[in-house]
């Protein structure tokens, strides 16, 4: 059965909602292949796991982990440029549009590329408003941990940042 | 500035800014491509079974005409490697990559999976080069026999043993030069990043 006809929708509405989170996600795993090939494999591994789906998790938990864990291993293959890649190139060149928060929103990706992978990933999900303890899910750490990294990446930045008020 | 007052920088960035016919196109170009990958990969893997499937009939058939003790022994040999190795491989592709479960299940599961494909390259000798190359050698070498059942070696059965032997030695190094090169900075790679994730 085509995708358009049954799980188009639900799965349709889900990328529709996420997809600014699965770019970004893209963007910081893409080192030596373009974003596009990773968010490719983000949508592909999104739509097989989708069928299995079952609401046991929240959409974001299972998102996040299928899109992290993908890009993850996306650092160890390479990947060829398809019909579906420059069709998503579309999708990639999204630029954030200037205005007053496009200084903070620099002061953001600065400071996420200052961060190892696993802290950027919780800055990520803690941004998105994600409880410790779905962070905890997502990544597989204490939920204690979780915090205390937390606590850890505002301690950073705020050493970073404070008074720069911009 | 507090780190809190990105949550509306995030929100912006992360928000779609992409219209719903091109999120359609895409979608329907998913479908296809995962559809074709995974027939690929079907075809691959039916392709590395059948291979050994249908050689087995053939080392059947000349089991039953064999010309030699010794080419007897090899055919045994070499029926029971299109058995073994097919079954070996089948089994090394077992472990999952569990993208649903958390990054460090993921984390483990590829270790794991690394970790037998190291084994694997490492045990090439043992279980892939030196069974065939015992098959291949005991049937040829029995071909020609004298009359007592003795082999007969022929300038051109020694060409034949020297050729099978340099590419089994290079079968051999470059399987040893891949996991040197790859797949053991993939597994710290792995470990370092699991590491990171029992920080505190």
């Amino acid at each position: 059965m085509a995708l358009s006809e049954v799980m188009d929708p639900t799965f349709e509405q889900i990328i529709n909602q996420n997809i600014g989170r699965l770019r970004y996600i893209a963007k910081r795993y893409a080192n030596d292949f373009d974003a596009e090939d990773v968010l490719q494999e983000i949508l592909m591994q999104l739509w097989r796991s989708f069928e299995s789906f079952k609401g046991d998790s929240s959409i974001s938990t299972w998102m996040y982990r299928i899109a992290l864990n993908t890009s993850i291993s996306m650092v160890r293959k390479s990947v060829k440029q398809s019909k579906l890649q420059i069709q998503l190139q579309g999708i990639m060149s999204y630029e954030i549009q200037p205005g007053p928060e496009s200084c903070q929103a620099e002061i953001l990706e600065n400071f996420m590329e200052s961060l190892k992978d696993i802290d950027a990933n919780i800055l990520m999900m803690y941004l998105d408003g994600l409880s410790s303890q779905s962070i905890s899910d997502v990544t597989g750490m204490a939920s204690n941990t979780v915090s205390v990294r937390i606590s850890r990446i505002k301690k950073l930045f705020e050493s970073k940042y404070i008074g720069n008020e911009s | 500035m507090k780190l809190d007052d990105l949550r509306i920088v995030w929100s912006k960035e992360v928000e779609s800014e992409v219209s719903d016919s091109s999120i359609s196109n895409v979608l329907s170009m998913i479908e296809s491509e995962t559809g074709k990958m995974d027939k690929t990969i079907r075809r691959r893997d039916l392709l590395e079974t059948t291979t050994a499937l249908f050689l087995l009939p053939v080392w059947f058939w000349k089991l039953f005409d064999s010309p030699s003790m010794i080419s007897t022994l090899g055919l045994i040999v070499l029926i029971l490697s299109c058995i073994f190795i097919p079954v070996k491989l089948w089994k090394s592709k077992q472990v999952g990559n569990r993208l649903t479960g958390s990054t460090r299940d993921f984390l483990e599961s590829e270790r794991v999976k690394l970790e037998n494909q190291i084994g694997m390259l490492s045990s090439v000798f043992w279980w892939y080069l030196l069974p065939l190359s015992s098959g291949i050698f005991l049937f040829s070498l029995g071909v020609k026999v004298d009359i007592n059942g003795a082999p007969i070696i022929t300038n051109g059965l020694l060409v034949y043993y020297m050729i099978c032997f340099i590419f089994m030695v290079l079968v051999y190094y470059m399987n040893k030069r891949s996991v040197n090169k790859k797949f053991i900075p993939l597994l710290q790679q792995i470990n370092s990043q699991i590491k990171e994730l029992d920080e505190d």
